[in-house]
């Protein structure tokens, strides 16, 4: 279990995390959605370790929850200039999983003799994946994993996540896309204005795009009909 | 999987990083510049803090102020954080490296309270918390700034508070014979640093009509605003010191030479939505030179030699079809 007590996050006045107490199935793929700005990617960093309250407690199968055991891929990822896709990975020093990583990458098909420069936007997204599986935490926390990547390598994607639980690995992913998220969570959480408002299991995702968007609909509804 | 985890010992990541980035830049002759500056350095400062003492205070404040500078702004300290084992002892020993040329060069000098106090500053700094300012800062000096300077303004937002903390410094101190000016230079530095990222091409082509256009009015508005920078600490400065008065004019002739090769630069490498580090180091050389009240020639040099590159560059983004 990966439970969370008193996690908070406020920047100056505003509280954009609060979550008093919530519990995570362990070995499971969850889902994080909400609206821009509802406190996704702060959640995922405070899960990280990053930026949590002071009295926070996040405890994952008995032991405190924070970088050492977690993998982090952000929605943005910093790529050093002038290096390799290899030396890229080179800096993620966590086993020496060097053949499944080449394994991996036979279904990315990232070029990791060329310099990172020369990558497309997908690329680079792959090579950072590639980059948080090397390391082979207990825990990843994926933020926007499928932006810039194309239908191929979203299911590449799914795949590699579906390997992960059945290693008994727990995986969080945040995305606004909400088709592959529905294929391979288990639960998903919506998230809006730093709060967990509900979890949605596998039979109630029918329910989760009316619930995502109830409040925006009926926004956008009446602000066109007023200005168009 | 497996759990099986190694880590090194020494904490050698971010150090084999850099020469790797040293050599792929430089090929060929990143050892000569590496040799060069492992040697230079220490005689460099050896030799000034001999000749007036002032000068240890002044390099080792200005040494430390810019590593913390660098280290607040860093931009891959998240990753370093996040994803690199032993991120604190891997930041530690890069600036520890970083610092030893002008270690070597006070302890070369006999100023042992200045090694101690840098060796102290490159260990401590990696415990600093980093400042996130959260926030628009100086809305009313940005709104004063054209849109087609937006460097300028994004170098307000991102050097806030630092930036207005230096101006504030150079202008207190405006009374001391070298401080003000030197100050005045880490501006330049930060400023000049601000024309590393280069704006997509549908904004470079909504900017102006032509190359010559966007160079002239970037150049020209980055100028009047460096000026308005400087000036009050120049004036201030040749008020305290009048016989320094040829002094300060060079100098800052000298300051807005760099800014001018920082914009001829980023133009001649120009590549829609890159990052140019690499410029860094050209405007570097030429801002070591514009410390010195008339070798500003130098990067007015380099200025005027690479503008016809620059307009050329833009010229293909401006015109060209397939491009």
């Amino acid at each position: 279990m990966l439970q969370i007590t008193d996690l908070t996050r406020s920047y100056g006045e505003k509280e954009v995390l609060s979550i008093p107490s919530f519990g995570f199935v362990t070995g499971e793929v969850h889902g994080i959605v909400g609206l821009n700005g509802s406190g996704k990617t702060t959640f995922l960093n405070a899960l990280y370790g990053f930026g949590r309250s002071k009295n926070a407690r996040v405890i994952y199968e008995n032991m405190p929850m924070d970088h050492t055991n977690t993998a982090f891929l952000e929605a943005e990822n910093y790529f050093y200039p002038g290096i390799t896709g290899h030396e890229y990975l080179a800096l993620f020093q966590g086993k020496d999983t060097t053949t499944t990583i080449d394994g991996v990458n036979e279904l990315l098909e990232v070029p990791l003799d060329e310099l990172i420069s020369t990558y497309s936007t997908g690329m680079r997204k792959k090579l950072a994946l590639l980059g948080i599986l090397k390391l082979d935490r207990p825990v990843l926390l994926l933020d926007e994993p499928m932006n810039g990547l194309d239908l191929a390598a979203v299911r590449v994607l799914e795949a590699i996540v579906r390997k992960l639980v059945e290693h008994e690995r727990t995986v969080f992913i945040t995305s606004h896309v909400l088709g592959p998220l529905i294929a391979i969570c288990k639960q998903i959480h919506l998230l809006q204005d730093g709060m967990f408002l509900r979890t949605f299991e596998q039979r109630e995702m029918d329910q989760l795009e009316a619930a995502l968007f109830a409040d925006l609909d009926k926004r956008t509804e009446e602000t066109i009909g007023r200005v168009m | 999987m497996a759990l099986i985890v190694s880590v090194p010992v020494f904490p050698t990541t971010l150090v084999r990083l850099r020469l790797t980035q040293l050599r792929r830049a430089y090929p060929g002759w990143w050892v000569v510049l590496l040799a060069i500056a492992i040697i230079a350095i220490p005689i460099v400062v050896e030799k000034l803090v001999v000749s007036d003492s002032n000068m240890r205070y002044y390099l080792s404040g200005a040494f430390l102020l810019a590593v913390v500078g660098w280290h607040q702004r860093r931009p891959d300290l998240r990753f370093v954080r996040k994803h690199i084992a032993q991120p604190n002892g891997s930041l530690m020993l890069e600036y520890l490296l970083l610092a030893l040329p002008v270690m070597i060069g006070f302890g070369m000098a006999n100023a042992w309270v200045e090694v101690g106090a840098v060796l102290f500053g490159m260990i401590a700094l990696v415990f600093m918390p980093v400042m996130d300012p959260v926030g628009t800062h100086m809305r009313w000096l940005r709104s004063r700034i054209p849109a087609l300077l937006f460097e300028m303004k994004a170098g307000l937002q991102r050097t806030y508070p630092f930036a207005f903390v230096i101006w504030v410094l150079a202008l207190a101190f405006c009374w001391l014979p070298a401080l003000p000016l030197f100050l005045t230079w880490v501006l330049t530095m930060i400023m000049a640093s601000q024309f590393e990222e280069c704006e997509s091409r549908a904004m470079l082509l909504v900017t102006a009509s032509d190359a010559r256009s966007i160079l002239n009015k970037k150049i020209a508005g980055s100028l009047k605003i460096m000026l308005l920078i400087m000036a009050p600490v120049l004036i201030a400065a040749t008020i305290a010191r009048p016989e320094w008065w040829w002094i300060h004019g060079l100098f800052g002739l000298g300051q807005l030479s760099v800014i001018a090769l920082a914009v001829i630069l980023k133009y001649k490498e120009y590549i829609p939505n890159e990052r140019l580090t690499a410029n860094g180091a050209t405007i570097a050389i030429g801002a070591v030179f514009a410390l010195l009240p008339g070798l500003f020639l130098l990067p007015l040099l380099m200025a005027l030699t690479d503008r016809r590159k620059a307009l050329e560059n833009l010229d293909l983004y401006f015109h060209a079809t397939d491009h």
